[in-house]
């Protein structure tokens, strides 16, 4: 492929994320304006609730994959210095990616498929959503192949070197990728697409539920993975540094690849279909995975660290105040680590089993998710944006100080927003409802949580909107730049490493250990829907 | 094939910054974690 192709390739991964994305940030508002009862005119549970499912789907699950991908491409091709193998089979993977997005985002928008986006049944959507999402599903899993033969390719001709640390990230992520998204394959396959076809009635909703389960929680650092790659190997370059241990970052992707599958009971801990000893083991992975991201927050903060100590950062603080809080990337990770830090609390006492029961369905998980996956996560998508435009774009940013405006602005709607979510879920409110007017004393102390999170999505909205306007007006207005001034940097290491053990250089080991674990993990609890009666539901809701 | 890690001295920096950031973080993490357990799980009670 040649580079305006690939440069097209990317673009094109890149503009159908944001673009999603912006569409779901007007949901976003509208849903936030709906709930509170402030305005009776626009009240409307079946306007809200297929507002709410395409506005997950959106998020979760559009501009994720498609940014996902796109980056990957560039990561592999750019750390490799290798081209894509096999083109063709990369556009066909969009192709068929795009398809599924368009047939499943149709039924949401005709409200054919309000089952929020994680479509746990008994609610049931048209078949034409299950087999669009499934589609999105299968154009993924063609890059994860992908990416997979490039980094055994870079291998073979490599023979003995370290695979860089941008593509053994990214090749953790494509394998997380398959072996997360086989249990909700399996879910819609042998369960949603027939029940929906009428070729069985009823659908176990337990086994569903574990299924979904499978993917559910990895899905997070599927997810999260590309924003850790721009904190190890992007920030310590945009931060005048290096990178602090290369070894702790290996061992940090194994630990989340590891120990973020098996793992996904904490979302069932109030169902019934599972027994305590399994919850109590999925708990303890629960915590052991928070692990890889304690080691990411000190090598990323030690690479700042160093950084701003050697621009003359003096004391044990004085170094923060000489970062480069003018580059968009190291603003990005500043951040996101703040808004980690407040949403991990939060995820501690989701994990937390008998604490788990007081939030459990309330409004604080949506608050947890939103700092996590909408905080963390998405800022440092808008970090990679920005840092990459100009290697596909070939313009430079029209600004200096607009991203800084934009990124600021969605760090403070996202915690005027999200703080009000967690507090309203202490206070008893429940999640996924469409209206919050119930007349009573107990549900006019939520008022005022309402209206600010109201100026938090409207806030967001407007970060959202410059996102968008800086990356359109760049592409079209930009100043050229040279490819030499457009190359993306990765961070080397403090410690260069010339060889490393094959066990922090390849996959092979890890996914048996894997294998292993996910067998000790899942293999009774779906089998004992096998092995003892169960009682399925029928469908209801479309 | 034995594999054999050759690197270079590293430099002496001690993150003690970064050490005591994270220090500061995991006390404020475990006094709530702690406040929301004490102060507003159990104070609720069992299920009425």
């Amino acid at each position: 492929m040649a580079d305006k192709d690939f440069r097209v390739f990317v673009l094109s991964h890149f503009w159908l994320a944001f673009g999603a994305f912006g569409l779901a940030c007007v949901m976003g508002f509208y849903q936030v304006l709906e709930r509170s009862g402030f305005i009776e005119a626009i009240q409307s549970p079946q306007v809200y609730f297929a507002s709410v499912s395409t506005h997950g789907v959106l998020m979760g699950f559009v501009l994720t994959t498609f940014f996902i991908m796109g980056f990957g491409y560039l990561v592999a091709t750019t750390s490799l210095k290798m081209p894509i193998w096999n083109p063709k089979l990369a556009w066909a993977g969009f192709g068929i990616a795009v398809f599924g997005t368009v047939m499943a985002a149709i039924q949401l928008l005709l409200g054919k498929a309000s089952v929020l986006y994680t479509f746990y049944p008994p609610v049931q959507a048209s078949v034409f959503f299950y087999l669009g999402a499934t589609l999105l599903v299968v154009g993924s899993w063609f890059w994860a192949a992908i990416m997979v033969v490039m980094f055994v390719q870079w291998k073979k001709a490599h023979p003995g070197e370290t695979v860089p640390l941008p593509m053994f990230a990214n090749t953790a992520n494509a394998m997380l990728w398959l072996w997360t998204s086989a249990g909700v394959a399996m879910e819609v396959v042998f369960q949603l697409v027939p029940w929906t076809l009428g070729w069985i009635d009823t659908v176990d909703v337990g086994l569903a539920r574990t299924l979904f389960s499978w993917t559910l929680h990895p899905i997070v650092y599927f997810w999260l993975i590309p924003a850790y790659i721009a904190l190890y190997c992007l920030v310590p370059q945009a931060a005048g540094g290096k990178l602090f241990s290369h070894d702790l970052a290996r061992i940090a992707f194994i630990l989340l690849l590891v120990f973020g599958l098996p793992i996904g009971f904490h979302h069932l801990y109030m169902d019934p279909e599972q027994g305590k000893g399994f919850k109590m083991i999925h708990g303890i992975g629960t915590f052991l995975v928070a692990l890889p991201t304690l080691m990411t927050g000190f090598t990323v903060i030690a690479s700042l660290e160093k950084a701003g100590r050697d621009a003359g950062g003096q004391g044990l603080f004085g170094w923060i105040g000489t970062l480069r809080w003018s580059n968009p990337m190291v603003l990005s990770a500043i951040l996101a680590f703040l808004m980690l830090i407040a949403g991990g609390f939060g995820g501690i006492v989701n994990a937390s089993y008998a604490m788990n029961a007081m939030v459990h369905n309330t409004a604080w998980v949506p608050g947890h998710f939103h700092l996590i996956f909408g905080g963390t996560t998405v800022i440092m998508y808008f970090a990679v944006a920005y840092a990459v435009w100009p290697r596909l774009t070939g313009k430079a940013l029209i600004s200096g100080s607009l991203p800084l405006v934009q990124l600021w602005s969605w760090f403070i709607g996202m915690i005027i927003l999200s703080t009000p979510w967690h507090i309203l879920g202490l206070l008893g409110q429940p999640r996924r409802i469409s209206s919050v007017v119930y007349n009573s004393l107990l549900t006019l102390a939520w008022d005022p949580y309402e209206l600010a999170m109201i100026i938090g999505g409207a806030v967001l909205l407007g970060s959202a909107m410059l996102f968008l306007h800086i990356l359109a007006k760049s592409q079209k207005r930009g100043e050229p730049v040279t490819e030499q001034a457009a190359e993306i940097h990765y961070a080397e290491s403090e410690h260069p490493v010339v060889r490393m053990p094959a066990l922090l250089n390849g996959f092979g080991f890890w996914n048996l250990v894997i294998l292993a674990l996910m067998l000790a993990n899942f293999g009774y609890p779906i089998l004992q829907f096998f092995l003892i009666k169960t009682y399925g539901s029928t469908g209801w809701g479309y | 094939m034995q594999q054999e890690r050759q690197q270079k001295q590293p430099a002496a920096f001690t993150p003690v910054g970064t050490w005591t950031l994270l220090c500061l973080v995991a006390i404020a993490m475990a006094a709530a974690w702690l406040f929301l357990y004490f102060g507003v799980f159990l104070p609720r009670g069992t299920v009425q």
